[in-house]
């Protein structure tokens, strides 16, 4: 029997995984991360991947083989709404607490909408970004 | 540089101006013109020195899950770029990233502006300016028109 997906409320939180080296996020340059941080890659076929915070935490998303060390974007499910971005859940197998924005697609990425909302993710919509880690 | 002058809107303050000399002149304006203007280039060279030159020299920091590392081409077309917008006097990027496909993209704050200088894997550049984060200026310049 599929267990049911649970819906993503507004007050919850979201984490997207950003490379420390190449520097789309530094400190002690500026605030913000790189809007690159936010752009759909080639397997973001149906939306930009985040993880949902209740499923997974900061650590392990930034956790990796190779060990690279990487930022993690915190962001909250409302102010994504409030922007006009989606955020819906789509459980992996492995990755249960995976999710999408529907309106930014590996497809769509370069147009001039999908700059504008990457740079609001990266400029607006970051609640705090933790790291590096490890 | 004179396609890239048309076509990129800095405003004057961010270009770093031409000191000029002569009798009457303010020399602590001068002087700070001329501190000014070294900085901005210091800064560009910083750029092109600890991130265009390092990445070719070794290629493998810039290889991440998902994305596509610049290749040689790019990162000296990016560096060509790097070292004409430092010689023509503009303020420096906030920083400089591979985009991820292959290309190598300058990044600058101005205020309420944000800019971004993509040299794309084609070789293509793309300029881009936002306001408030709403896109108010695109252009696409020919291989060849810098660099």
């Amino acid at each position: 029997m599929a267990e049911a997906i649970q819906p993503i409320a507004d007050d919850e939180l979201l984490l997207r995984r950003i490379p420390a080296n190449p520097e789309y996020f530094n400190p002690d340059v500026d605030p913000h991360p790189s809007p690159f941080a936010f752009r759909p890659r080639a397997d973001d076929n149906t939306g930009l991947s985040l993880v949902r915070m209740k499923f997974a935490s900061v650590r392990e998303v930034a956790a990796n083989p190779r060990g690279k060390h990487y930022y993690v974007a915190v962001l909250r499910a409302a102010d994504l709404r409030d922007h006009g971005l989606s955020v819906v859940p789509r459980p992996l197998p492995d990755n249960p607490g995976h999710s999408e924005i529907p309106e930014l697609t590996y497809a769509n990425r370069s147009t001039s909408e999908a700059k504008e909302m990457q740079l609001l993710l990266a400029e607006r919509l970051c609640v705090r970004i933790e790291g590096p880690f490890p | 540089m004179t396609l890239l002058n048309s076509h990129m809107t800095m405003s004057e303050e961010v270009r770093a101006p031409t000191p000029t000399g002569g009798v009457g002149n303010d020399e602590p304006s001068n002087a700070s013109l001329m501190s000014e203007c070294e900085e901005h280039r210091d800064a560009w060279q910083q750029i092109i020195d600890r991130y265009l030159v390092e990445w070719g020299r070794n290629p493998n920091q810039l290889e991440e899950e998902g994305l596509i590392t610049p290749s040689p081409r790019i990162l000296r077309l990016a560096a060509t770029i790097a070292m004409q917008l430092r010689d023509g006097g503009y303020a420096a990027p906030l920083r400089v990233v591979p985009d991820g496909e292959g290309g190598i993209a300058f990044e600058r704050r101005a205020g309420a502006a944000f800019e971004s200088l993509v040299v794309q894997a084609d070789g293509v550049t793309q300029f881009d300016k936002f306001v408030d984060c709403r896109l108010v200026m695109s252009v696409r310049l020919p291989q060849g028109a810098l660099g």
